[in-house]
């Protein structure tokens, strides 16, 4: 099977897989460094998504958004990673259900 | 010279803010002289500006433009005219002198071993306020008018909550929630008449264009707009049913706090009423006139009974003011020009004589440090000239010919007359009821033997007021009699944009009346029978 | 130049106002002779440019749009238009000469009697300026508004008089009740005005008379707009049901009592229904109602003033008796015979007050006739002036009060609506009047008492609770000439004042007065004085005349056998009075009434509106609807766990039901 044959449909259901399994993981795990992967999982899972309607529109704009979405979560791994050690020096914890400081 | 005297307070406040802070027993005086030079140019440029101001001028005049918006329809300039021209007088006439009373307050409080507290916050307050205020008479776009209205909230919310009495905090969120309830409304309103809009262009600016487009919206649409913006400005007025801030925001504001929210705040409705509701919707507010006079009447009435009833000096002349804002209402719907002069110069007499009277509760204030009309008796013995003082600002406020009270209160009633007399019959009860009140407060606290809890207090500090404070006054009580003898001063200001207004509306109700059922007709012929063009 | 003059002779006061204003502000007293120089020169200067006014522009001033003088503008909106602008007729020159003129004696007779009140002797002549100036606007202003602000004006400056000595509850309380009555009045008084604008379009004089000279109103409304008028004239002018205020304004200082209080203020009523004759000529059953709530309250006030022990209380009850009896003529049409009484009772009340003022002060301040007596000794002058006032009051003939009360009691007996209840009335009220203004003198100067061992007495008394009084007052006040001065020339007038108004029996003739007034109003002849000779013929005018001659005498006879003969002097216990004195005592409950009946509710209303439906009902309103919101709040606040999953749950299941909601509706 050559990679233009491969069906859209197949592309949809492994992004949605991997986009569930981000969800999952943000909403699931405690670790905040666990949920920052999982979040990373979901943006590749839609970058995926652009790639493969890009191909099948034959259409640029969605590589170039990929391009975009990448390095605009390059920068925000950045900046969450440093958030991260932040709220560890704070807390002294990465749990997110120990952190509760928004509690109404 | 008019941008020039809207934010030369602002540019104070960037001063002050440079300045350090410094915790001191006595007020600082560098804060009062940077914002007394800020109010006073501001108050000079005003004087200059009404040194151009033509009275034949029906519409906007001496515009300073500064931003154009083609994009978002907000351009920000300033003008003037005939509706705008006498508030923006008053107000940039009276800040300056809260600002120096509220020094000279400082002053004696400080004799009494009471220290300022937050003084740059304060006076930063103060200047905010008076930019916002002035903005918003000056304001010819709509989205410019509602940002000034809005930024008024926050020195007035500070001023009350910072340095007010004792029950401030109850008053403060009472006093936000109330006008900013209202206000949800009023920028609703102004969003959907851009919504509605099938002008093409985008723009917020209050043109004849703007009125004219307006009255091409359906007829259901126009009804929701007319209470969108009037809910807003009843509120601030504020009218009977919703009156109920008042009482608690002036008993609890500061003295200056009072008496520039007597003075111009509550003007801001009355305006709002002038300048929108009664142009944009002259057929929708045709409709309510009726109820809207019912509303002005039993304000009168009902803000009269329960000024009787106080016990309280502040709280009486804070309802009197309910009182006072019904007569406003009152000749704002009445339709004819003697009406709407009428509402307009009281509005303004309004400011003078009730700010005053803030003013001199709040002198004595300073010395008793009570507000209970029991405590007091006999002052007039112990502090005459401040008694004579207060006699002409009573006066003033019971309308007594010959002071600007008596002018309003008889253009009012005189131009409701016409329109319709069995409610002016009603409001005529108002004479007689502002007499009571007044009277009774007068009679309680100046006249009789002075009472033991005054003798107490001059045991410690003179009761006799000083000259700084009885200068302040003088500006107030030349203002009230000079209006009262030469109301042609401010009415002929008005004159030209009230007749405009009315021809105005007149005309669209005429072409609405094309081919619409002939009640609408009859009800036209009234107008005119009522007395407007013979 | 002419003009100029009017203007200053009305602006001339107020400058004798502003200076005498600036000289109370004093630490110091300022020196009376200073005082005196503005306060009294001003008017007495004005009084003369009126005289030389009369004199030298006699025809203008007697034409019927009379002599006009616009000062500046004031009131200038759409057709609404009122100035500063003066019109001095044959109306309003008479009522000018009144006001300066005997303005002018009093305020000659205050220096005298104010003179121990030195802090407040500024003050008290800056009053009597101000109220000068605002009466001459009354009577001078060429439209009811400028007519209004005179009107007000004056009523401050009464409440500002009666509440001179302020630091006395009784006064201050007077002060504020006769400023709000007169405001009652004033609300009836804007709403004819406003009617008369409405069907008028004006509220100039001269052009409303072109108005009702060319056109005319309906009957009905006219008549609506006379009860209006006549409401503000009911307080102003002390009419029943509005009268009460006057009787409490005697807590002023006696010259305010004879000045504003009987001479000048309290005729403006009066003065107003003339000026607006054409509304009242039009208006017959307003016009009835007129005269009959004068009758009444003529006969109502004789009655209290039967048994009244304060002597300026007799005195203010006759003045409100006697303004009744003007407000009959004025209803039964007789302007001229209304004016005519005004002008007599002016001289006459005012010397009463000025005479009972001579006594007060020689008593030093007692007022109360059960302790005077005998005083025809000791202050002669007084007496016999006080003599002359009483004989012109009760109408024995000769006297000004004769012709002018006689010529009202004819032209009631002729109005053809109920014209012989109206006589009656009068008929009664003369007895009455006679009797208790008599009652007053014997009690005072004569009879067995001695006021002066009675003061001596009561000091002594004083001296007990006090330790030390002011002054010892073994003797009487001496009473200066700038006292008495004043009371002489009223005294001349009051015995000269009524020959102008000769009744026509005597001289077959229309009495001169009314021929005069008959010439200066603005209404054609008025059918009562055109028709003169049908309506009264020789006989009946002479029974009349000799009627109510004979009740002034029997007035007197009974006034003179009870107090001087029977030395009855009334009782300070209230237990022996009989049921009827006892209610004329208490001015038959009326204040009572007013108070349970009217202020009392009306106060417990506003207190109710207060504290019930403003603060229970209103505002627990708005309060609820804030603590509603923070329930509400409360409850959707535990959706807050802080856990980070539950909001990113709480997106997450958003985002699915919003995918679910559009998908299904595309579909």
């Amino acid at each position: 099977m050559i990679i233009s044959e491969i069906p859209m449909s197949y592309v949809l259901i492994l992004t949605l897989l991997i986009f569930s399994i981000g969800i999952v993981g943000v909403l699931t795990r405690k670790n905040i460094i666990v949920i920052f992967m999982s979040v990373e999982l979901m943006l590749n899972s839609v970058n995926l998504l652009f790639v493969g309607y890009a191909r099948m529109w034959k259409n640029l704009e969605g590589e170039m958004a990929v391009f975009f979405v990448m390095a605009v979560a390059a920068a925000e791994a950045a900046v969450g990673l440093a958030l991260v050690i932040s709220i560890f020096r704070t807390f002294h914890t990465v749990d997110i259900t120990k952190i509760r400081e928004m509690k109404g | 010279m008019l941008t020039l005297s809207i934010i030369a307070p602002l540019l104070a406040v960037v001063i002050i803010s440079l300045l350090p802070s410094s915790q001191k027993d006595k007020p600082n005086k560098l804060l009062m002289y940077i914002s007394m030079a800020a109010s006073i140019i501001s108050m000079i440029a005003s004087f200059v500006i009404a040194g151009q101001f033509s009275l034949e001028n029906e519409n906007f005049q001496l515009t300073e433009t500064w931003f154009l918006s083609s994009l978002s329809g907000i351009n920000w300039s300033f003008a003037l005219d005939g509706l705008s021209f006498g508030l923006y007088i008053l107000t940039a006439v009276l800040f300056p002198l809260g600002i120096y009373y509220s020094y000279v307050s400082l002053e004696i409080r400080s004799k009494q071993n009471e220290k300022p507290h937050r003084e740059k916050l304060f006076w930063s307050s103060l200047l905010i306020l008076e930019t916002s205020v002035l903005g918003v008479f000056a304001a010819q776009n709509l989205i410019v008018f509602y940002v000034f209205w809005e930024l008024m909230l926050v020195p007035m919310v500070l001023l009350i909550g910072i340095w007010g009495g004792k029950n401030r905090k109850y008053a403060t969120i009472k006093f936000f929630i109330y006008t900013f309830g209202g206000s949800v409304f009023l920028i609703f309103g102004i969003i959907a008449i851009l919504f509605f809009n099938t002008d093409g262009k985008l723009s917020f600016d209050i043109t004849d264009n703007l009125i004219m487009s307006l009255n091409n919206f359906p007829k259901h649409i126009k009804h929701y707009l007319f209470w969108a913006f009037i809910i807003s400005f009843i509120i601030k007025i504020p009218a009977f049913p919703v009156h109920t801030w008042l009482p608690h925001a002036h008993t609890e504001a500061p003295t200056v706090g009072s008496v520039i929210l007597a003075g111009v705040l509550l003007k801001m409705g009355t305006y709002g009423i002038m300048r929108f509701s009664l142009p944009f919707f002259p057929m929708v507010s045709k409709i309510y006139t009726n109820f809207f006079m019912l509303i002005g009447v039993i304000g009168i009435i009902y803000g009269a009974w329960l000024a009787w009833a106080q016990t309280d000096v502040k709280k009486l002349v804070a309802y009197s003011s309910v009182s006072h804002m019904g007569y406003i209402i009152l000749g704002m719907f009445s339709g004819n020009i003697i009406g709407l002069s009428g509402a307009y110069m009281q509005m303004i007499n309004h400011g003078i004589s009730t700010g005053l009277l803030f003013l001199l509760v709040g002198i004595i204030y300073d010395r008793t440090h009570t507000r209970e009309i029991d405590n007091y008796g006999g002052l007039a013995k112990l502090s005459p000239v401040y008694a004579i003082i207060f006699m002409i600002a009573t006066l003033s406020s019971v309308g007594l010919p010959g002071t600007n009270g008596f002018v309003g209160e008889f253009l009012i009633l005189i131009g409701t007359f016409l329109t319709s007399p069995i409610i002016t019959v009603f409001a005529v009860t108002g004479v007689i009821f502002g007499a009571v009140y007044m009277l009774h407060l007068y009679k309680q606290v100046f006249w009789g033997k002075p009472s033991e809890a005054l003798l107490k207090v001059k045991e410690k500090i003179s009761l006799n007021i000083t000259f700084k404070e009885a200068i302040i006054t003088v500006p107030f009580v030349i203002m009230i009699f000079w209006l009262g003898i030469k109301p042609g001063l401010l009415l002929d200001t008005t004159k030209a944009v009230l007749q405009k207004n009315i021809s105005q509306s007149q005309n669209i109700q005429t072409n609405m009346n094309i081919g619409e059922n002939i009640k609408a007709v009859d009800k036209k012929e009234n107008i005119e029978k009522s007395g407007e063009g013979s | 130049m002419s003009e100029a003059l009017l203007i200053t002779a009305i602006w001339l006061p107020f400058i004798g106002f502003l200076f005498n204003g600036l000289f109370s502000l004093k630490k110091e007293p300022i020196s009376q002779k200073a005082v005196i120089l503005f306060g009294v020169g001003s008017v007495l200067l004005s009084f003369i440019i009126f005289v030389i006014l009369t004199i030298s522009e006699n025809a203008i001033i007697m034409s019927k749009t009379g002599l006009g003088a616009h000062f500046f503008t004031w009131i200038d909106v759409g057709h609404l238009k009122s100035d500063f602008a003066y019109k001095l007729d044959g109306l309003s020159v008479f009522m000018a000469w009144i006001v300066t003129g005997i303005g002018m004696l009093i305020h000659i007779y205050s220096t005298g009697y104010m003179e121990e009140e030195k802090p407040h002797f500024a003050r008290f002549f800056a009053y009597l300026n101000l109220f000068i100036f605002a009466m001459l606007h009354l009577v001078l202003g060429d439209s009811l508004p400028l007519l209004f602000l005179g009107w007000e004006g004056v009523g401050l400056c009464s409440y500002l008089l009666i509440g001179f000595d302020y630091d006395k509850d009784f006064a201050a309380e007077a002060g504020k009740k006769a400023f709000i009555t007169n405001r009652i009045g004033d609300a009836g008084f804007l709403i004819g005005m406003f009617l008369l604008f409405q069907h008028t379009g004006t509220l100039n004089y001269d052009i409303m008379n072109k108005f009702f000279s060319e056109n005319s109103l309906d009957t009905s409304l006219l008549n609506l707009i006379a009860i209006c008028l006549f409401i503000g004239a009911m307080g102003k002018s002390a009419q029943f049901p509005l009268y009460v205020w006057l009787p409490d304004a005697m807590a002023g200082p006696t010259p305010v009592s004879a000045l504003i209080h009987a001479a000048t203020m309290v005729t403006a009523g009066v003065f107003m229904i003339a000026r607006l004759a054409p509304v009242f000529l039009g208006a017959p059953e307003a016009s009835t109602f007129i005269a009959f709530v004068g009758g009444f309250t003529a006969l109502l006030s004789a009655l209290i003033a039967l048994t009244q022990t304060d002597i300026k209380k007799v005195l203010a009850y006759s003045t409100v008796s006697q303004l009744g009896y003007m407000f009959m003529a004025m209803g039964v049409g007789a302007y001229g015979a209304g004016l005519f009484h005004l002008m007599t009772h002016a001289f006459f009340k005012a010397l009463l007050f000025l005479g009972s003022g001579a006594v007060i002060i020689a008593l030093h301040h007692e007022q109360d006739m059960r302790r005077m007596g005998g005083l025809y000794k000791h202050i002669k002058l007084v007496a016999i002036l006080f003599w002359i006032a009483a004989i012109a009051i009760s109408g024995i003939p000769g006297l000004s009060g004769f012709f002018s009360k006689d010529m009202i009691l004819e032209m009631a007996f002729t109005y053809k609506y109920g014209g012989s209840i109206l006589f009656l009335m009068g008929f009664l009220t003369a007895i009455l009047t006679s009797f208790y203004i008599f009652r007053l003198i014997f009690l005072t100067f004569h009879t067995s008492g001695d006021a002066v061992k009675k003061m001596k007495e009561a000091i002594h008394h004083h001296h007990d609770e006090h330790g030390h009084g002011h002054g010892h007052h073994e003797t009487l006040h001496p009473l200066r000439w700038n006292i008495l001065g004043p009371l002489v020339i009223l005294g001349v007038l009051s015995v000269f004042g009524g020959y102008v108004g000769l009744p026509h029996v005597i001289t077959h003739q229309t009495p001169g007065i009314v021929q005069y007034f008959d010439k200066v109003l603005a209404v054609p002849p008025t059918e009562l004085s055109k028709s003169w000779h049908n309506h009264i013929d020789g006989g009946l005018a002479y029974s009349l005349m000799f009627g109510s001659i004979l009740v002034a005498f029997i007035g007197l006879l009974f006034a003179w056998f009870r107090y001087e003969k029977q030395n009855n002097i009334p009782s300070e216990d209230s237990k022996k009075r009989s049921f009827f004195v006892n209610l004329s005592f208490n001015k038959f409950f009326v204040d009572e009434i007013y108070e349970i009946f009217l202020l009392k509710p009306i106060k417990k209303l506003a207190v109710f509106s207060y504290k019930v439906i403003d603060d229970k009902i209103i505002d627990a309103f708005v309060d609820a609807l804030g603590k509603n919101t923070l329930k509400i709040g409360s409850v959707f606040r535990k959706m807050q766990t802080g856990i980070t999953a539950h909001y990113a749950f709480y997106i997450a299941a958003g985002t699915l039901l919003l995918t679910v909601i559009i998908y299904g509706g595309i579909k």
